[in-house]
């Protein structure tokens, strides 16, 4: 049982092959242009790494009981732009309006949760729908313009969320710290808890999960509830970093969060998800952006990059799971 | 203790879309014993199971618990009366571990967390003594079909139920594995378990059960004592799958006879299958044994152009040798049924649609388009025939898996086939589609048709078939034709065994097939 090696076991892992991406992807960019892995570079790239990653998480949990969630991108501007609204007409304080934008964001994730399990609707139409009413909304209340926003830096709100401070060379953000806690209390759940067997039994085996009395609705319910929220805090974080609510940021993000996910190894049609290889996922993306841009690429071309990367990373998982068909 | 059975359950029926799955079954089961309900498949076995699970709710009929009615109305109301079920194989999750599969929503915690260690101690004396050697933390999708079975037998008694509840449980294993889970059945049901043992095969009950009930077409129509059952009796018992097989239609099959062969094999590998080589003629049908693995559905996927085989020669009868594709092969007149989920069949297409999708694309003469009004008169035509119990309009999804069946291999009638390769054409479908399609396979071997058939279950073959090949492990075991085909026989030459088997009581050796 355990004639194999460490290296064979870490090969065989899942998340070596992004692993490995990660690694190779590094070594390029700091070969061709060395200021790629100075202090101020690596700085910028984990502040605005980690808001994207903290939906990233939640929906790695999502897509492996699964289903998935196209409506995160226009939470993360709607919620921003709702907390702002709020505060700037005066009816509540800034934490109320945070407080209120993640209690909306919770009932939008109840709703998709509801049309999926109750209704039976597939996702992909459920959450694309949820995306045009959420983002419909925000760009209503705003008639189409940015919100003013306050500089909140010195509140405590933005102090615990977004407050940034030096170690060493390097500048970082309280979000990073958010990012990790979630990373690593998302992760035991995952793969610890008994929530998480629930969420692996309900992605892989709906109905053998209800035939062992598994509550598969609610544990879905729950993870869109999750994810929305998750997106609603990502762009709160994300609009106190850069003083800015405009209520088109975010656009585009659901399909970025969802090939982060997939390139870290988590399988589309649920079952099988991982949130190490989800971290993986993320860094190999937001490095590239950064990366192509430092290199001389046009930024612009940075799409061609990530579609190659999850076709690849695609062929390599379809090539190991035939190999592996073969081999029994 | 009060003397009341441990569980009862009285009238209960269920219909599952159009097709009644129960019609009126009522048994009851005593503290520690094994009861053993024995039915074809398709009568209503597994929708039992079901129920008894939670997973469904019968539509009329009560069950009692010590006495006392109880609603079980779902998989947790199933556990609090201490029944747990092991269910056929679907019911588990192949990308997860043993491990996981064998504690899904029943994981001890430790400090908040799933203890693995704790899940290995509580498994691992289990495991043993059904002798599970694999590695716990690999998927289980890894695992061979035998494996798997014991996982969720496994996964059952972990429970600890009063009433255990098994379903087809001797599906996938052999000889020594069987014999291994029956041990463990009788020792658990020396400390007292009570077990429902669901099976189609005669010889299992007589071998474990202290009692017998028999099933058919939803309706209990026997149960008595092991011990009261007379030879007349169990011979009788083993004979009502036969009035399932249509009279075997001789006087095609005679003529056959002087005819050279018409389909020669030799020496064909591919898949798991090595160096096989036989004959078939027009006219007959030829049986292939095997359990799942064997090789024998390999064989008939590499006949149709599924698969590609690595070596050996084959000859249909038109003179030309393995189709390259499915479409060459259905040009050829070479035509595959098999049980396999969707088999072909779209579900959420017109009846006529359905039987008019071969027509188009195997014919590449007459008019390429479809034309309404040619689907409908062939699809009157075929429905008449196939004796389809719907409108030719209706949706193909809305049929019984009988009717959609019927219409699986309807399609291929239009084109007249040559060779018919049949994959366990009624596997899990109700006794009276079952018995037409029978019919229907007969008719096709009358009018000449070269029919191979592969099949589990050793009495479908034995009734239907007019000589059998069996395979084990890739390879040609044996050939059995006439009087010496029967169940019993069969099963041996598949599984290897040369001792006369132990699981079945000397009484029914004078059984044999008719």
């Amino acid at each position: 049982m355990e004639n194999h090696s460490f290296v064979q076991r870490l090969i065989a892992r899942p998340e070596f092959g992004p692993l490995v991406l990660l690694v190779v992807e590094l070594v390029v960019f700091w070969g061709i242009n060395p200021d790629f892995l100075s202090p101020q570079n690596i700085s910028n790239i984990l502040a605005f790494t980690v808001e994207l990653g903290l939906i990233a998480l939640a929906m790695t949990l999502l897509m492996t009981s699964g289903e998935f969630d196209l409506s995160v991108g226009s939470l993360f501007g709607f919620s921003p732009v709702l907390m702002w609204t709020l505060f700037n007409s005066g009816v509540t304080s800034l934490e109320m309006g945070l407080l209120i934008a993640l209690i909306v964001a919770a009932l939008v994730g109840l709703v998709n949760g509801w049309f999926v399990t109750q209704l039976k609707i597939p996702s992909f139409l459920v959450t694309l729908g949820m995306l045009l009413v959420v983002r419909g909304t925000a760009l209503f209340i705003t008639d189409g313009f940015p919100q003013r926003t306050w500089s909140a830096e010195g509140s405590w709100l933005a102090n615990i969320l977004v407050g940034d401070f030096y170690v060493g060379p390097f500048r970082i953000y309280a979000s990073l710290f958010w990012f990790i806690g979630a990373a690593i209390v998302l992760g035991y759940v995952l793969t610890q808890s008994r929530t998480g067997n629930w969420i692996q039994a309900a992605g892989g085996n709906p109905n053998a999960a209800r035939a062992r009395g598994v509550n598969v609705n609610r544990v879905k319910v729950g993870l869109f509830i999750l994810s929305a929220v998750m997106a609603s805090l990502a762009g709160v974080i994300s609009s106190l970093r850069t003083s800015a609510a405009n209520p088109n940021s975010g656009t585009g993000y659901e399909l970025e969060v969802i090939a982060m996910v997939v390139i870290g190894g988590t399988a589309l049609t649920g079952g099988r998800g991982t949130i190490i290889g989800t971290v993986l996922g993320i860094l190999i993306l937001r490095v590239m952006r950064n990366g192509i841009v430092l290199i001389g690429v046009p930024g612009l071309a940075y799409n061609i990059f990530i579609g190659a990367i999850i076709l690849g990373m695609m062929a390599l998982h379809s090539w190991l799971e035939r190999r592996h068909q073969a081999g029994t | 203790m009060s003397d009341s059975p441990l569980i009862s359950v009285r009238n209960l029926a269920k219909r599952l879309g159009g097709f009644v799955a129960l019609e009126d079954v009522s048994l009851a089961a005593e503290r520690g014993t094994i009861h053993a309900i024995v039915g074809e498949s398709g009568a209503g076995k597994s929708t039992m199971a079901r129920i008894l699970a939670g997973i469904e709710r019968a539509d009329s009929g009560a069950i009692e618990i010590d006495g006392h009615s109880v609603a079980i109305d779902s998989p947790s109301a199933a556990r609090k009366h201490g029944i747990a079920v092991a269910l056929q194989q679907s019911a588990l999750f192949p990308d997860r571990s043993v491990l996981a599969n064998l504690f899904v929503n029943r994981e001890p915690l430790r400090s908040g967390l799933v203890s693995r260690r704790e899940m290995q101690a509580r498994s691992f004396a289990l495991l043993r003594q059904l002798g599970l050697a694999v590695d716990v933390g690999a998927p289980l999708g890894e695992l061979g079909a035998a494996e798997r079975q014991l996982v969720g037998i496994a996964r059952a008694l972990l429970d600890h139920p009063r009433l255990l509840v098994l379903d087809e449980s001797c599906e996938a294993l052999d000889r020594s594995q069987g014999d291994r889970l029956f041990a463990v059945l009788r020792e658990l049901k020396a400390r007292g378990m009570t077990m429902l043992y669901l099976t189609s095969r005669l010889e299992e009950a007589l071998a474990l059960a202290d009692q017998v009930s028999v099933i058919r077409n939803g309706r209990d129509v026997l149960s008595k004592p092991r011990s009261d059952l007379t030879a007349t009796e169990e011979a009788m018992i083993g004979q009502l799958g036969l009035t399932l097989f249509p009279l075997p239609l001789r006087s095609l099959s005679n003529v056959a006879g002087t005819l050279r062969p018409q389909l020669t094999v030799s020496g064909l590998s591919g898949g798991r299958l090595a160096g096989v080589g036989f004959s078939a003629r027009a006219g007959e049908i030829v049986g292939l044994a095997g359990l799942r693995g064997s090789g024998a559905s390999d064989l008939l996927a590499m006949l149709f152009g599924q698969r590609r085989a690595r070596k050996g020669k084959v000859r249909f009868p038109d003179g030309d040798g393995l189709p390259k594709t499915r479409t060459e092969a259905a040009r050829r007149g070479i035509c595959l049924i098999s049980s396999h989920a969707g088999n072909g069949v779209m579900a959420d297409k017109s009846i006529a649609f359905n039987l008019s999708s071969v027509v188009l694309g195997a014919r590449d003469w007459g008019r390429r388009w479809y034309s309404p009004k040619a689907a409908a008169e062939r699809a009157a035509r075929l429905v008449e025939a196939l004796r389809i119990r719907s409108g030719s309009d209706e949706l193909a999804g809305s049929l019984s898996a009988g009717g959609r069946q019927k219409v699986a291999l309807g399609r291929w009638l239009e084109i007249g086939p040559q060779v018919v390769l049949l994959d366990e054409p009624a596997r899990g479908i109700d006794i009276g589609s079952k018995q037409e399609i029978y019919g229907l396979v007969r008719q096709m071997a009358a009018s000449g048709c070269v029919v191979l058939m592969h099949s589990s279950e050793m009495s479908e073959l034995a009734g239907l078939c007019d000589r059998v090949i069996a395979f084990r492990d890739g390879r040609l075991a044996g050939e059995v034709a006439g009087s010496e085909m029967d169940a019993a026989t069969l099963r041996k030459l598949i599984t290897g065994d040369t001792a006369a088997p132990a699981r079945e009581p000397a009484t029914t050796s004078q059984r044999n097939a008719a």
